[in-house]
């Protein structure tokens, strides 16, 4: 079991934020991180080599029932919702789409919480619709931390304002500070 | 089913509700994959502003709410030709080599709403195969009266329909369909060579017969580790040798424990088949 379980929720304007953090984050990072990117649903190819050019940490598509490893990045399949259990395992469904996407945010950051409560580290960024904002909420109530990127920096502000909407969110940041915080959460917190 | 969860289950709710549900109709929860089974329990119960756990048992002790927790219990299939590539293998590789001039016996277990099924059939009817048969089951009596009249709504066939253009850009979708204004009914005529039939993977003991080819896609993700390799063994021993099987993109036979005994056909399209 990882200390940590580093999740990132984005949707429109998040590619470049998300391209850059795989570029930051260190070979030896100690947590799985967990990505759920809304994306064309019919396209199953490309995606995951397009976000692997720079990244250091192996990226990975999980199929259902496999095993979570610390120090790998899980994309979440096109057109499947992905859960995290607590055997550290996935469990992927083709339930019926939320805020019009599978895989959804919520999906993921609700059951990481459920099944890893305050070893959680939630994060949303630019989005055009209102996907993750019940998932970090849950992130937060469970006890886990929660960060939102600044909406009046995010390119599309809908996602992360939908998310202050309803929590106090633990931080507020920039994509740079993200970036940052994500990339040196093992030297604060182990 | 909306999204916002009113009462949220911990650990030992969800085992009074598996074990209510157990004793209440003889059916088991248990075999189902925890996470997503828990969720929509949730979301079933929100609908009703349920906040407790007793209420979640009052309500399920009634019957006739039963058939309809579990008529939204059950997740039904996105759309036709989900993942075109796997059909255009399927057409274009695999079912030729089953076709050796008998009749093609096929099974397509635990059918939802489904999606799959008539996807195959107008892939048979696309290849001018004529000779099969198809065995379409569910563990549930509600879901195969569904079936027989099968409606998919505009907005999912609009979907349905650029996946098929993928598939076969000179072929006409709706020529399968009456088509309605919410609704367009798959015609029945195309179902003449498809029985229904009721039948639990997990409860029944007899077999259902020996096939050809069985379909189960994305159905795997909905069971239990455990129960996912009693129903593999279960569907391997329903397969012909040199029998094709394929489960869906995303699901995984590397738990199984007889996996060397399947042939991988298309280790991405999870397409395999029966070593003899």
């Amino acid at each position: 079991m990882a200390n940590k379980y580093v999740v990132i929720g984005g949707s429109a304007g998040s590619f470049q934020t998300v391209l850059k953090l795989l570029e930051e984050l260190p070979k030896n990072y100690p947590y799985p991180v967990f990505l759920v990117l809304h994306r064309l649903k019919n396209v199953r190819s490309g995606f995951i080599e397009a976000l692997s050019i720079k990244s250091k940490l192996k990226l990975i598509e999980p199929a259902d029932k496999d095993p979570i490893e610390a120090g790998k990045v899980y994309l979440a399949p096109a057109n499947y919702h992905m859960y995290i259990q607590f055997d550290n395992t996935f469990s992927l469904s083709t339930e019926e789409t939320i805020n019009h996407s599978r895989p959804a945010i919520d999906i993921t950051f609700s059951s990481l919480a459920f099944s890893y409560t305050n070893k959680v580290v939630g994060v949303l960024l630019s989005g055009a619709n209102k996907d993750g904002s019940l998932g970090l909420k849950d992130i937060s109530t469970n006890g886990g931390i929660t960060v939102v990127q600044d909406p009046n920096e995010a390119q599309i502000q809908t996602m992360p304002q939908a998310a202050l909407d309803i929590i106090d969110v633990d931080k507020i940041l920039s994509a740079e500070e993200i970036i940052n915080f994500v990339t040196k959460l093992h030297l604060r917190y182990d | 089913m909306q999204n916002e969860i009113k009462y949220k289950l911990n650990f030992s709710d969800y085992h009074v509700i598996v074990d209510f549900i157990k004793k209440t109709y003889n059916y088991d929860f248990s075999v189902y994959s925890f996470c997503i089974s828990k969720r929509r329990i949730e979301l079933f119960f929100s609908q009703y502003n349920v906040d407790n756990l007793q209420m979640i048992l009052s309500f399920l002790s009634k019957e006739k709410f039963w058939v309809s927790f579990l008529e939204q219990f059950i997740v039904k299939t996105t759309e036709l030709f989900r993942d075109v590539e796997f059909w255009q293998k399927l057409h274009n590789k695999y079912i030729s080599k089953l076709d050796k001039g008998t009749t093609l016996n096929i099974w397509v277990p635990d059918i939802t709403s489904d999606e799959e099924l008539v996807t195959l059939i107008i892939l048979l009817y696309e290849l001018q195969i004529t000779d099969y048969k198809i065995i379409a089951t569910s563990p549930f009596n509600f879901v195969i009266e569904k079936i027989e009249n099968y409606k998919i709504s505009t907005k999912k066939f609009d979907i349905s329909k650029q996946n098929y253009k993928n598939f076969n850009p000179e072929g006409d979708l709706e020529k399968f369909f009456l088509m309605g204004k919410l609704n367009h009914s798959f015609k029945p005529e195309y179902f003449k060579n498809v029985r229904f039939k009721k039948f639990s993977l997990i409860s029944e003991q007899d077999m259902i017969g020996v096939f050809d080819f069985i379909l189960f896609r994305n159905r795997l993700l909905y069971y239990s580790s455990k129960a996912q390799d009693f129903v593999l063994n279960k569907l391997y021993n329903s397969l012909k040798i040199k029998g094709l099987y394929a489960i869906g993109v995303k699901e995984s036979l590397r738990n199984w424990q007889n996996i060397d005994k399947l042939t991988t056909a298309d280790k991405e399209l999870n397409i395999y088949f029966k070593k003899k």
